[in-house]
């Protein structure tokens, strides 16, 4: 076995603990780099990927995975994890047969399913014994109702019409979604998508489920009635899932709702596999948060650290410098590198008055009242975190919020209300960050992303001095190097970091997230925060944001939000 | 209408407005258009959604009638039958009934087809190649989807401060970024889910041509070709 890399395990794991013997109880075996044995260890039902050397350059230069080698045994549910771009989720397309198809080149090794080249499957009987679940449920249907849609699946695997009936029957029977069967699928809950999804993998009869991040849109609840399905599909039909994802809580359990479904956990890092075999809730798992994975004991922010505080917030992998437009370079703020006795306050900051405030706000969508009599105040220098589950009116409120939506009732933000300000004046009053950064951009460069914003905000002596500060936002952003590029070419944490920082720059009183850490690893996210804490507890910005994520919420929130039914309720 | 055969609908009414292309009579096009009514209020379309597709189109018929009441190039064209002595209302309301009467047909067949239906059908009848097929399926579900993104882009540059108006290509750009990303990662998931290359499917919806599909097929435009020559 070749060894590897120190990797943060507290308990001496590296190339002694990694061996094909460890699989033998953790369902996953072997390791990194081009030694990788255990990829014919495993039965002849297994999958394995094999010395594996994968760019997503035509020429195969940068590669994603470099003399890679991984075995995956059967019936076991196992969940990879790491940080972001460590090339989980390249491997598990290549594991489908989707890459090098789709993308990118495969310049050396194999992939194979019990000794079958899996590339070399066709589609149609691929599918039968390799499924696979997407991160965004909106992008996976071809077809408009869950009934059609798992006809379709079964049509393509020639399954005969007889048949087809009792296998649909079954399938929705399983995800209990059979209420779901002719609702049109544009009309579903993210939660309710992905279950659809889970059902024509059951219907498929896939022998292994491959999962992209297959929570990262849903709310807790629907997440964990997932893996809770997927745990029995391992234990009651023998299925194989290898579940790719950055949070581990509702695979391993983290409270008496959410029961342990995994059998094992593999870690990877930069360059390959860093630990397998993982058994959940062992001693090895505390060494997971320094690979960027977020586990159930693990909090976002030291419990010593209140709400608000820089010290709350050290990532404990580099993460970028965020500096914002117009602040004095002396007060640059430095939220990764500085170590914890440099935050600027440990103590909780002081409440300060109300500056923004929602009287008896309803809002309709689609003609539909979906929020009434809505009342809350915030604070200057406050975090104030909306929770929900799906579809129950987060972003309709912070959309109404940052004047998106029409409203019934009041809503002022810095003292003005929002239905009254002038739309090019509404912005240096109210930020709003989407969800999904790719939402924000509105230029075809890195660098005009940012300089949009500060022509917008104005107040610079010339343009020669609006590039200079647009060069030090993003150099503090870690994103100068990429200026001339796509801001669609980016990473996803890239993608977030620019959003943020071209938001920053108008230097509004009231920022509104909407999910701000969705499908972060724990590095990213911890330094996302980090930094808007570091301006709500400083420049006294007011933070409202929407999250599924309770621990984020309870990690860094001053006052925390349930909107449930309609109504906003204090937590 | 919502029973019969999508496919032999489609042909039925297209071979109807075919046949009354060939016809110069007001009368004909206007009583192609009553009937196309009848129909769908038999069929029992939704009011509102005639109403979207019929409406655009009784506004442009409206200005072709007059454009064609003056400036009608000969002022004794047509002005043959009893009902019309004013030729430059005949040349009007040919036109504009005309118009009228195509838009009828269209309304009728969409409203009272479901489009997957339809395309299912060609696929099993007429062997429309199942890529072709799905692929017109998918892309079709795309468009309330890009109606919501085309929203959330311009709230996103009014959150930047930004102009931008109704058609603008700043708009156009992100969505179209979107757009290939949309189209590759439905490509990926049809193929996880075994739709290949090969066209070894099974079908679970029958689609046949019965006697009543057929009838109507042939009868349609027969009638219209009676009815033509009758008026005209």
């Amino acid at each position: 076995m070749s060894s590897c890399p120190n990797n943060g395990f507290s308990d001496g794991v590296g190339a002694g603990a990694i061996d094909a013997g460890s699989g033998s109880s953790g369902g996953c075996r072997d390791n990194v780099g081009a030694g990788g044995g255990g990829a014919d260890a495993v039965d002849g039902a297994g999958l394995s990927l094999a010395k594996v050397a994968f760019s997503y350059h035509m020429d195969g230069e940068q590669p994603a995975l470099s003399g890679f080698s991984v075995s995956f045994a059967p019936r076991e549910l196992t969940v990879v994890t790491g940080a972001s771009g460590c090339g989980k989720s390249t491997m598990l397309y290549l594991a489908a047969g989707i890459y090098p198809k789709y993308a990118g080149s495969l310049t050396s090794g194999t992939v194979r399913l019990g000794g079958e080249d899996v590339a070399g499957i066709p589609p149609e009987r691929r599918a039968a014994l390799i499924g696979m679940m997407f991160q965004n449920p909106d992008l996976q249907f071809c077809m408009d109702t869950a009934e059609s849609e798992l006809i379709f699946c079964l049509e393509n695997i020639s399954i005969e019409r007889g048949e087809i009936d009792a296998r649909v029957e079954d399938a929705l029977e399983f995800c209990g979604i059979g209420h779901l069967r002719r609702r049109r699928l544009d009309t579903l809950s993210g939660g309710e998508k992905q279950k659809v999804a889970l059902a024509c993998l059951v219907a498929l009869d896939s022998q292994w489920l491959l999962l992209d991040e297959p929570f990262a849109n849903i709310d807790a609840a629907s997440a964990s009635e997932l893996a809770s399905r997927l745990g029995r599909l391992v234990r009651e039909r023998g299925k194989s899932v290898i579940a790719v994802d950055h949070k581990l809580d509702v695979w391993i359990g983290a409270d008496e709702q959410r029961p342990c479904v995994a059998n094992s956990i593999t870690v990877f890092g930069k360059g390959g596999i860093m630990k397998t075999g993982i058994r959940p809730h062992s001693a090895e798992m505390n060494g997971l948060p320094a690979q960027g994975v977020d586990i159930p004991a693990e909090r976002y922010r030291p419990p010593d650290a209140p709400a608000g505080t820089v010290a709350a917030h050290m990532p404990t992998a580099p993460a970028p410098t965020f500096v914002i437009a117009g602040s004095d370079p002396q007060s640059t703020r430095d939220v990764a590198a500085a170590p914890a006795h440099t935050a600027a306050s440990t103590t909780p900051a002081p409440a300060r008055e109300t500056f923004h405030r929602l009287d008896d706000v309803g809002v309709d969508a689609g003609g539909v009242p979906v929020l009434s009599g809505l009342c809350a105040s915030m604070g200057a220098g406050r975090i104030h975190a909306v929770l929900g589950a799906s579809g129950s009116g987060k972003s309709t409120l912070l959309e109404a919020i940052c004047g998106f939506r029409p409203y019934r009732g009041s809503i002022r933000a810095a003292g003005g209300e929002v239905s009254r300000i002038p739309k090019r004046q509404l912005c240096r009053t109210v930020g709003f960050v989407f969800q999904n950064p790719q939402d924000q951009f509105v230029a075809s460069t890195v660098l005009g992303e940012v300089l949009t914003g500060m022509k917008a905000r104005g107040g610079f002596a010339g343009e020669a001095a609006c590039l200079a500060e647009a060069e030090r936002v993003l150099r503090g952003a870690g994103l100068w190097r990429y200026r001339m590029l796509s801001p669609y070419m980016l990473s996803q944490g890239e993608q977030r970091r620019l959003a943020l920082a071209a938001l920053l720059v108008y230097r509004c009183p009231l920022l509104v997230c909407d999910e701000p850490t969705y499908a972060q690893d724990l590095f990213s996210l911890r330094s996302v925060m980090g930094m808007l804490s570091e301006l709500v507890e400083n420049d006294g910005l007011t933070l409202l944001m929407s999250t599924h994520d309770e621990k984020l919420a309870r990690d860094y929130a001053h006052h925390i939000w349930r909107l449930d039914g309609g109504m906003l309720c204090e937590d | 209408m919502r029973r019969l055969n999508p496919v032999c609908k489609f042909f039925g009414i297209l071979a109807t407005a075919v046949v009354l292309s060939l016809f110069y009579v007001p009368m004909l096009n206007l009583g192609v258009f009553a009937a196309c009514l009848l129909a769908a209020a038999c069929s029992r379309v939704p009011l509102r959604h005639a109403c979207a597709i019929l409406l655009p189109a009784l506004l442009i018929a409206v200005g072709m009638f007059f454009s064609a009441y003056h400036f009608s190039a000969d002022t004794a064209m047509g002005a043959h039958s009893g009902m019309f002595t004013d030729a430059r209302v005949w040349n009007g309301l040919l036109l504009a009934g005309r118009l009228m009467g195509f838009a009828g047909l269209g309304m009728l067949f969409t409203l009272t087809t479901n489009q997957i239906d339809f395309i299912r059908a060609l696929n099993t009848q007429l062997k429309l190649p199942a890529r072709f097929a799905y692929g017109i399926i998918a892309a079709w579900g795309m468009f309330p989807r890009m109606a919501r993104e085309y929203s959330k882009t311009r709230s996103s540059f009014r959150a930047r401060g930004l102009r931008a108006g109704f058609v603008s290509p700043a708009l156009l750009l992100p969505l179209l970024v979107k757009s290939v990303r949309w189209s590759e990662s439905m490509a990926v998931a049809m193929e996880s889910k075994g739709f290949g290359e090969t066209d070894t499917r099974s079908h679970y919806y029958e689609f046949r041509a019965k006697a009543a599909d057929i009838a109507f097929a042939v009868l349609a435009p027969a009638a219209v070709v009676m009815a033509g020559v009758w008026l005209g």
